[in-house]
């Protein structure tokens, strides 16, 4: 089989199954669908992860190959994350303080296991022998867009929220972590790439965020102008007639049923 | 006397956008240009990345649309419509690659570079996104964890 049929069957085909399988599983009217969508998504994931194996001479793999190495610290950091916001002042289904504790531990690992895939040995390096160039596009990525978004949302919460200033402090500190990470990389040289590469991915990162920001605006006011367009080429919808006196008694006399206290 | 000492919410739009220009001011302060790299490489990225974002997006807005159209009498109509945005984005990114070695980053085919736009955009949103769930995270994680601030503010109003 040609490399590029082999690439489009076991990655392509199944990286595309993901967003249908749950695109499908959202359909409500059906169970069987929703399980079929699932087990499409599902599928797909495991395909898109056995990349480096199943299609190996394909440079896509490389996209698959970052995926398995970012799914433990990502997994981790998530859960984390949903076990502290749930062990607080939630009304309903509030987690003990030891899963908070817990919670707190995986999401400290999770980001240490981030930063040692930067500065340790356990960078996600292809067979080749080269680091995964799909790594060095999603770290400055990352770095790039938590500094911007933890400081936007620190600023949020002082902004939006009433007295704040405590909480906001948290998201503050996570903006300058992260961006001291990032100058810290930009400056020195790690056990796999050098400063001066990471720079590069760095700009890069900068002016994709800037493309994916462009694109996506351009996208959603195009899906905007699609719907008013289309709305307003509706007909008007029929007015009813209004209620007759029979009508207005009827009701009057349930609400006169339905309210009322002790007073 | 709070309510005063509040930032704009023009602040929050400026916070989105500084740590960029200061990380670019700092890095061009510290270590200066890069040998061989400039805006000559930068620009086809910028270019890449709007194209193949707006394709993602509206492909992805397009399943939106179904579950829209079917709320509707007439669920083609506005599928149609954006069936016609993402063919446009299509053949803008192919026409514009198409064009020589202006969109091409060091790939060798307009195949290569348009699976590879594909991969990187997916990889972009998907830092973009895990950024956006931890600051979420944490966010929400805080509101929990602090004082309820309604009873604090209802008891000083009583006062």
């Amino acid at each position: 089989m040609e490399d590029i049929v082999e690439a489009a069957l076991l990655f392509w085909l199944p990286f595309a199954f993901i967003p249908f399988g749950l695109w499908l599983s959202q359909v409500k009217s059906s169970i069987v669908s929703s399980r079929i969508g699932y087990l499409i998504a599902l599928c797909g994931v495991v395909f898109v992860l056995a990349s480096p194996w199943t299609v190996p001479k394909s440079p896509s793999s490389a996209v698959g190959h970052l995926l398995g190495f970012i799914a433990g610290p990502t997994i981790m950091i998530l859960i984390g994350l949903f076990k502290i916001a749930y062990s607080g002042n939630v009304p309903v289904g509030r987690l003990s303080i030891n899963d908070r504790n817990f919670g707190l531990l995986l999401f400290f690992v999770g980001i240490i296991w981030f930063s040692l895939m930067h500065w340790w040995e356990i960078t996600p390096v292809m067979s080749s022998g080269k680091v995964n160039r799909y790594w060095l596009i999603f770290l400055p990525n990352l770095l790039i867009s938590l500094t911007c978004l933890s400081l936007a949302g620190g600023l949020a919460m002082l902004s939006f929220g009433d007295s704040r200033t405590s909480e906001s402090k948290y998201l503050f500190g996570t903006s300058l972590v992260s961006f001291l990470f990032l100058i810290c990389a930009m400056n020195l040289d790690s056990s796999n790439l050098y400063a001066v590469e990471f720079r590069e991915y760095v700009w890069l990162s900068i002016a994709d965020l800037i493309g994916i920001v462009i694109g996506s605006t351009l996208a959603i006011i195009c899906f905007a102008s699609v719907i008013f367009v289309y709305e307003n080429t509706l007909p008007k919808p029929k007015s009813i007639d209004a209620p007759t006196n029979e009508e207005l008694s009827k009701i009057s006399q349930v609400i006169l049923e339905n309210i009322g206290g002790e007073e | 006397m709070a309510e005063n000492n509040k930032p704009p919410a023009k602040v929050v739009l400026i916070g989105l956008l500084f740590p960029v220009i200061l990380i670019i001011a700092l890095d061009y302060t510290i270590n200066g240009e890069i040998p061989g790299f400039g805006i000559d490489v930068l620009n086809p990225r910028i270019a890449n990345s709007v194209l193949t974002s707006f394709i993602l997006v509206s492909t992805f807005l397009l399943g939106n649309m179904f579950f829209y159209g079917e709320s509707r009498k007439r669920p083609l109509a506005p599928i149609f419509g954006m069936i016609i945005a993402v063919l446009i984005g299509v053949f803008a990114t192919i026409f514009f690659i198409n064009q020589g070695p202006m969109l091409l980053e060091g790939n060798g085919s307009v195949r290569a570079q348009l699976v590879y736009n594909i991969g990187h955009t997916i990889v972009s949103i998907l830092a973009l996104t895990l950024s956006l769930i931890i600051t979420l995270g944490i966010l929400f994680s805080t509101i929990t964890h602090s004082l309820s601030k309604i009873s604090n503010a209802s008891f000083f109003e009583e006062e």
